[in-house]
């Protein structure tokens, strides 16, 4: 059987090597070409079997002045979950007083990241 | 607050002008106020809601909120004084100020010093002159940046960018997350404008479609936008008839580059480098007017707002200097200018008064390459950095040390920086 390529830009470094994973008949990964250094390797490897990110987004609040508060998750969530976070996110309400770092909601679809104010809402003004 | 006794003003009140407070407040100025414009301190990091930031100056990843944040507590702490929906109107070379608010009025103003922080702004539309009818949906990125993030309004929902710079990018992938459809995004140049992460994680993660060497060639619809044409250039960046695409949209975003906000700068007589749009400067950021000094994104547009930071702290440090009569002013100056595949050198001068870090960006991208600062007349060598690769998006720094700049022989008047093929003559 012929075997797959899969082109990846590692990130590790601002030398962004262009990285070739050569994939298996059973999609293990058999070599990676291009990857300078063990870290971006390490890094490749990730992206092609899990790849992870920090989504960072906005939720309602009931403040007319400040309908928006902006939030993140506090660890890396599964790429191919960004949209059912957000579409989850889409349903959330808060009130004010909300302080920078604190939860709004926790462990979004059972990932065990929490999503976190990276706004202070008060009730008179957002810093 | 008495705004006859004024050490230290301090005009806009994002990163660089936040940083310039809060050092010449530590430096012990009693007097130093801030004047911004909008509703709160932070510029706009409030609307960065995305990460990346601080990874420098923190090393730390954080959102820009989170970096403001940590800024606007310690301007608190130190009980610096600002005044906010006040805007500069009038400013001379001897340092009078005019701002004018819905409380107070009129505000006149006489500081012993000013940090120039006005930032910039985008290019629109009519700055790089796309032809076609003039409807509503044509937005800059970072106005619908603002209206996503802040006003909680989507500006419509399939979207063509025009520009890959790193907010056109960031935008696209902010769409798609609220709900969008990015149909395009189009850039002029054979390369990516913005940061290779972005290109990665808002682009390629999501799949949207980028076309390199295009750009738009004509906007259509009367009340509101509903289409597009965009075309491939040829080198002189001219449409190439035959290659043009229609592309069925709602809205038009257009990240085609920032201007250094300089009006104010104009008005006081302060020289401005063609190129960058903001003041010449020397390495204490001292503008060409004595006593106005100017940092982050007014001087040059940064990539990181970590050197916006870096760069108001200088200025803050070096104006607290000046009120306390310490800054030295050296009475021979070295002026500092690109070579070859240079675009721009920030400082433009240098006393030689200690070390100096030159601030730089590349003309086009080129790979294996030297970058050498050469004095002149005497052709020496002062400093020789290999690059495995240099971009026209990444800003490139070279210290120059106290030690070297100290063997710099008498007749040396200009140091001419070069970027050249690792073997090749200049």
């Amino acid at each position: 059987m012929r075997k797959n390529e899969k082109a990846i830009i590692c990130l590790m470094c601002p030398r962004a090597c262009h990285t070739k994973l050569i994939i298996g008949n059973r999609g293990n990964v058999e070599r990676i070409v291009g990857a300078k250094c063990d870290i971006g390797k390490e890094y490749v490897l990730k992206e092609y079997t899990c790849p992870e990110r920090i989504l960072t987004t906005t939720v309602r609040t009931s403040k007319f002045s400040h309908p928006l508060l902006s939030v993140r998750t506090d660890r890396f969530v599964p790429k191919k979950l960004l949209k059912k976070c957000m579409i989850l996110l889409s349903e959330v309400k808060i009130e004010p007083s909300i302080k920078i770092g604190e939860v709004v909601l926790y462990n979004i679809l059972g990932t065990g990241a929490n999503i976190i104010a990276t706004q202070e809402l008060n009730e008179n003004k957002v810093i | 607050m008495n705004f006859k006794k004024v050490d230290l003003l301090i005009i806009g009140g994002g990163p660089g002008g936040l940083a310039a407070a809060i050092k010449a407040k530590e430096e012990g100025l009693s007097n130093v106020i801030i004047v911004e414009r909008s509703e709160e301190l932070g510029g706009l990091l409030h609307q960065c809601i995305h990460n990346g930031f601080g990874l420098v100056y923190f090393k730390e990843d954080l959102t820009g909120p989170e970096y403001g944040y940590k800024f606007i507590q310690r301007v608190n702490e130190l009980e610096i004084n600002y005044l906010l929906k006040t805007m500069v109107i009038n400013l001379t070379p001897q340092k009078e100020v005019l701002a004018i608010n819905g409380e107070q009025g009129v505000i006149r103003l006489h500081p012993k010093a000013i940090v120039l922080a006005m930032g910039c702004r985008e290019r629109t539309r009519f700055n790089i002159h796309i032809p076609g009818t003039r409807p509503a949906g044509v937005f800059t990125a970072g106005t619908a940046q603002r209206f996503i993030n802040v006003e909680g309004y989507i500006p419509g929902k399939e979207i063509v960018i025009l520009g890959s710079g790193d907010i056109g990018m960031i935008m696209a992938r902010r769409l798609i997350l609220e709900g969008a459809e990015v149909k395009a995004v189009a850039e002029v140049l054979p390369y990516v404008g913005g940061l290779i992460r972005n290109e990665v994680q808002c682009l390629i993660d999501f799949k949207i479609p980028l076309f390199l060497g295009h750009t738009v060639v004509n906007i259509q619809g009367l009340s509101r936008i509903n289409a597009v044409t965009i075309a491939k250039v040829d080198e002189e960046r001219r449409p190439v008839s035959g290659t043009e695409k229609k592309i069925k949209c709602d809205t038009l975003l257009l990240s085609v580059g920032l201007i250094p906000e300089n009006e104010l700068s104009l008005q006081a007589g302060i020289k401005l480098d063609p190129t960058t749009g903001g003041p010449f400067v020397d390495e204490t950021m001292q503008t060409t007017v004595s006593g106005i000094f100017a940092a982050g994104n007014v001087v040059h547009v940064h990539d990181l707002v970590d050197d916006v930071t870096t760069d108001g702290e200088l200025a803050g440090l070096n104006a607290a200097k000046y009120v306390h009569g310490r800054l030295y002013s050296a009475k021979k100056q070295i002026t500092v200018k690109p070579g070859g595949n240079i675009r721009y050198v920030v400082p433009s001068r240098i006393s030689n008064q200690g070390a100096v870090t030159l601030y730089m960006r590349v003309s086009h991208p080129a790979e294996k390459v030297e970058i050498t600062v050469d004095g002149k007349p005497s052709r020496q060598v002062i400093v020789k950095k290999s690059f495995p690769f240099v971009r026209p998006s990444e800003t490139i720094r070279i210290y120059l040390s106290e030690k070297k700049l100290s063997t710099l022989d008498d007749t040396i008047n200009e140091l001419r920086v070069n970027c050249v093929r690792k073997g090749e003559k200049k």
